[in-house]
């Protein structure tokens, strides 16, 4: 009897436990998650405001584990805002477009009938002001965001090698000296400094990613292709726990099989032991 | 006593601005939901209730000093000016239509 009642008092703290570690998400983060996945990855005209979105959407997402359910709430109606403003931006960006397109035609077909330019234009130019206004903010906003996202790339260049790679997009190549113990895949004392502003500038980047491994050709090809592989993984992992989503990224090790340098030498060697971040190019 | 004296009034010149500065981030709220009220959110009805959302947590974050509502009524505010901007270029999209269907009817 007593067991009984021990186990049944085991039970009930357990299934406490469980209530309390992870909430339920609310109503405006799924809201959030359902109007971000509707967003259309590829609009340059919202890149800025949907990475964050990203970024606000995974922290609301976070605090279901084990945060306090007023804060969670509070960071759902966050996520929820950005994602509505993000999709409000795209909207707006692709009416004001349309307008432009509407007007030029407008102007063509009034210059073609021979139309006086007083009556044909007078209510375009009207509409064009505030067009052009609209226009010149969206080209401020466009010009912020690349001017934030430059700066993160500087600050990445201060420890990687950044290379715009034609065939595969930009690279962020970073020493596996820099980011890990030697001949294994834990972290190093700089990683979590590099990998957090890798993290940032992908935030502003929001093109697909791949984290691959590289190692030279010191070892067994076996171990090489293993070793590569837990690091990709575990700088993957990081990134995600960063707030860069796990829909956009991905990891793979290619151990010894793609030197970028001779492995005869020293130099080279180093230069093949390595992490490259590929922002994978759009195909259009 | 002479130091007493001029460490108290330091003291109660201290808080006293302590007090008046408000915090940036909730400047920033502030600024924001100006900034939506100067597009004209409140005349457009897509983003009257973002606007209404935005002073609502302002006020609570005035009352709280919760960072948390501060961002909360920033995100709300550029939502409200973002759908007013929406608004405003779909009306002049309308516009131009208008226009393009008149010349051609010429």
């Amino acid at each position: 009897m007593t067991q009984t009642r021990q186990m049944l008092a085991v039970a009930a703290a357990a299934a406490l436990l469980t209530g309390c570690s992870t909430l339920e998400p609310s109503p405006a983060l799924l809201s959030a998650r359902s109007g971000y996945q509707a967003l259309n990855p590829n609009d340059p005209h919202n890149a800025f405001e949907r990475g964050q979105a990203e970024a606000a959407l995974q922290k609301a997402n976070n605090c279901l584990k084990g945060g306090d359910p007023a804060t969670c709430q509070a960071l759902a109606d966050i996520a929820n805002a950005k994602v509505q403003n993000a999709d409000a931006v795209g909207r707006a960006a692709e009416a004001t477009e349309k307008t432009v397109k509407v007007q030029d035609e407008t102007l063509a077909i009034g210059r073609a009938k021979g139309m006086a330019a007083v009556q044909t234009t007078a209510a375009a130019t009207a509409a064009t002001a505030a067009t052009e206004e609209q226009l010149a903010k969206q080209k401020a906003a466009l010009a912020a965001a690349e001017k934030e996202r430059l700066r993160a790339l500087n600050t990445l260049k201060s420890f990687a090698n950044i290379v715009e790679d034609k065939e595969r997009g930009l690279v962020i190549s970073i020493g596996g000296e820099t980011l890990f113990k030697v001949n294994s895949a834990k972290f190093g004392p700089s990683a979590n400094q590099e990998l957090t502003a890798v993290a940032l500038y992908l935030q502003l980047d929001p093109r697909p990613t791949v984290v691959e491994g590289h190692t030279d050709n010191t070892g067994k090809p076996e171990y090489n292709m293993k070793l590569s592989q837990e690091r990709a993984q575990n700088v993957m992992d990081f990134l995600i726990g960063q707030g860069v989503s796990k829909d956009r990224i991905t990891s793979v090790g290619f151990g010894e099989t793609r030197p970028i340098a001779d492995n005869k030498t020293k130099k080279g060697r180093a230069l093949n032991r390595r992490v490259d971040v590929v922002m994978v190019k759009a195909t259009q | 006593m002479r130091h007493v004296t001029l460490s108290l009034l330091l003291f109660v010149l201290g808080c006293a601005a302590a007090q008046q500065a408000a915090p940036k981030w909730l400047n920033d709220a502030q600024g924001a939901v100006q900034a939506a009220q100067a597009a004209g959110a409140d005349q457009i009805p897509a983003a009257q209730d973002a606007l209404a959302k935005a002073n609502q947590a302002l006020s609570k974050a005035k009352g709280t000093l919760n960072p948390m509502q501060g961002t909360l009524a920033t995100s709300q505010a550029d939502l409200a000016k973002n759908l007013t901007t929406e608004a405003k270029s779909k009306a002049n999209l309308q516009t131009a239509m208008d226009t393009l269907t008149w010349v051609k009817a010429q």
